[in-house]
């Protein structure tokens, strides 16, 4: 939502965190670590290496644009966003992924069989050494910007800015390793159709959608607000874990099966994310329900502020109806305003929490 | 978070890094390198099998991750699959300059071969080759893919085990097609 002013998970120079610290020297260790792993391939099929980098940059836009939609109640902040997206492609692939898959797999070889190994490596091992790589950077972006999960979605958007990252690097690499299966016979279309079967294809059932769902199953257990929430905390990593997993299997081996895992994870990541919003919902309810919270505001304003964007549509729709076109901005300034207070009364902002509260009380007592 | 609360998790986040990072890629030295085949056994590529006869030596990481290396003594075969749309006179041209480091002698590819029918090309060392160079490279195409069988090792041992070397480069088995021994004799 744009009219937010408040900004979560800022990170700015904090040479007094060891948290920024992590953040800083993983994320540069990692980026050398991914470079030394990708540059014997760079320079073997530096066209394809080059075709995705520049690839690079409309999928981390076209991603970055994507997940300001679902920032309903809280605004990543972009050094954040930011931040989480370095995390996942450089300390999550380097350090991680890239030096733990390949022994993994070898090891699976060793011990279970070269078969089991070849059949099942990609679909036991990437789950377990990649998301964890990604869901790490949830917990460092908290260390470093010395803040705490509000709500779930919070933990989910951060792993999703952690899983564009990773998916950005990753991309560059299956662009060098597709030039390598067709030998460099056409560098640019090889990365080309790598980019539009891995960005815009699948897109949906990317890096981003597991690590999302692994961080709302972090963000239910850190700070879930409903019964359950250890066992809907733990199936919400298994679901992305296991979707990871399904998706590297060779169950899906045939076209159809993954069109048919493709058609139905949508539906589920939308279960998900209806959930997440009830969760996000309750959050702002209960927090500005504290004694004291809304000051003289009148309470009906909170509870006309919906769980879900097709909620809140509809109540627009109605306010647009009574009162003329021109209520529309100031109903969305107002649902903006409540969430922002809620979010400074809940981190204990108290100095904002008054001037948005008695900017708001003026405004509201005033109007008719 | 308490302090307290935040320095734990600091510690969880770095041993986890140096963990991944630093500690599992250390595993695989706890097991063997290679297995011995004690019967012919075949591997899986992508799109093709290769049989591995009994008495040599896979790499079990490399096979793991469907690209197998056997080994015979100071003897290295290696086999890849790739994947090939155009000419196969290019695609000889592409392989040899991926794989040698000094030009090498190239087959004569008719400028109309393109994997129509089961093709193999043979590409050796030149006179100037290094001794890091492969002693000899075999490319076999079928329509688009394609299989790259890379030998290395010194001469007078590539040349005593020339025969098993041919048996594995007979072995190779594009997708669920004929193997190439049965094409060739055809």
């Amino acid at each position: 939502m744009r009219e937010l002013t408040r900004h979560r998970f800022e990170v700015g120079f904090a040479p007094k965190r060891a948290g920024w610290w992590l953040l800083v020297v993983a994320c540069a260790g990692g980026a050398a670590m991914a470079v030394w792993a990708l540059l014997p391939g760079a320079t073997t099929f530096p066209v394809a290496a080059f075709t995705g980098l520049v690839f690079t940059a409309p999928l981390l836009v076209g991603w970055w644009w994507l997940l300001r939609l679902p920032q309903l109640w809280s605004r990543i902040s972009r050094s954040g966003a930011v931040a989480a997206m370095a995390w996942g492609a450089f300390a999550a692939v380097g350090i991680v992924a890239l030096p733990a898959n390949g022994a993994l797999i070898g090891v699976m070889g060793q011990r279970v069989g070269i078969e089991a190994a070849q059949n099942w490596g990609a679909a036991l091992v990437a789950p377990l050494t990649e998301e964890t790589g990604k869901a790490l950077g949830i917990v460092v972006i908290l260390l470093a910007t010395s803040q705490r999960l509000r709500t779930p979605m919070d933990a989910a958007l951060l792993g999703a800015f952690c899983g564009v990252g990773f998916t950005a690097t990753e991309d560059v690499l299956y662009g060098i390793n597709i030039a390598y299966l067709n030998l460099g016979e056409n560098e640019v279309v090889s990365t080309t159709v790598i980019y539009v079967a891995r960005a815009v294809l699948f897109g949906p059932v990317s890096h981003i959608v597991f690590s999302a769902a692994i961080g709302a199953g972090i963000g239910v257990l850190a700070v879930g607000r409903r019964g359950g929430r250890f066992a809907l905390g733990v199936g919400l990593i298994g679901l992305g874990a296991g979707l990871h997993g399904l998706w590297n299997s060779p169950l899906l081996e045939s076209l159809w099966a993954r069109f048919a895992y493709l058609a139905v994870v949508p539906f589920i990541m939308w279960a998900v994310l209806r959930y997440l919003r009830t969760e996000e919902h309750r959050w702002f309810t209960e927090t500005l329900s504290r004694p004291g919270a809304l000051g003289a505001i009148p309470p009906v304003y909170v509870t006309a502020v919906g769980a879900t964007w097709w909620k809140r549509r509809a109540y627009r729709a109605g306010v647009v109806r009574s009162f003329g076109a021109g209520a529309l901005v100031a109903q969305r300034a107002l649902e903006a305003e409540l969430t922002d207070l809620a979010d400074a009364v809940d981190v204990g902002d108290s100095a904002d929490a008054a001037r948005l509260r008695s900017a708001l009380e003026a405004r509201l007592l005033s109007e008719p | 978070m308490t302090q307290f609360q935040r320095a734990s998790w600091l510690v969880a986040v770095l041993v986890t890094l140096v963990t991944f990072g630093a500690g599992i890629p250390q595993l695989p030295t706890l097991g063997p390198d290679t297995r011995h085949l004690s019967s012919d056994t075949a591997f899986s590529l992508t799109s093709s099998t290769v049989t591995i006869p009994a008495g040599w030596d896979i790499d079990i990481a490399a096979a793991s991750q469907r690209q197998p290396v056997a080994s015979l003594g100071d003897v290295r075969v290696s086999v890849t699959d790739a994947i090939w749309l155009g000419a196969s006179r290019r695609l000889v041209e592409h392989a040899a300059d991926l794989v040698f480091t000094d030009a090498p002698v190239l087959p004569d590819v008719p400028e109309t071969a393109d994997g129509a029918s089961l093709e193999q090309w043979d590409i050796v060392p030149g006179a100037d080759a290094t001794a890091s160079d492969p002693r000899r490279v075999v490319v076999i195409r079928r329509d688009a893919s394609v299989i790259v069988v890379i030998v290395r090792g010194p001469d007078a041992d590539v040349a005593a085990e020339s025969d098993a070397i041919d048996a594995v480069i007979a072995s190779v088995s594009i997708e669920a097609g004929p193997s190439l021994d049965v094409e060739a004799s055809a």
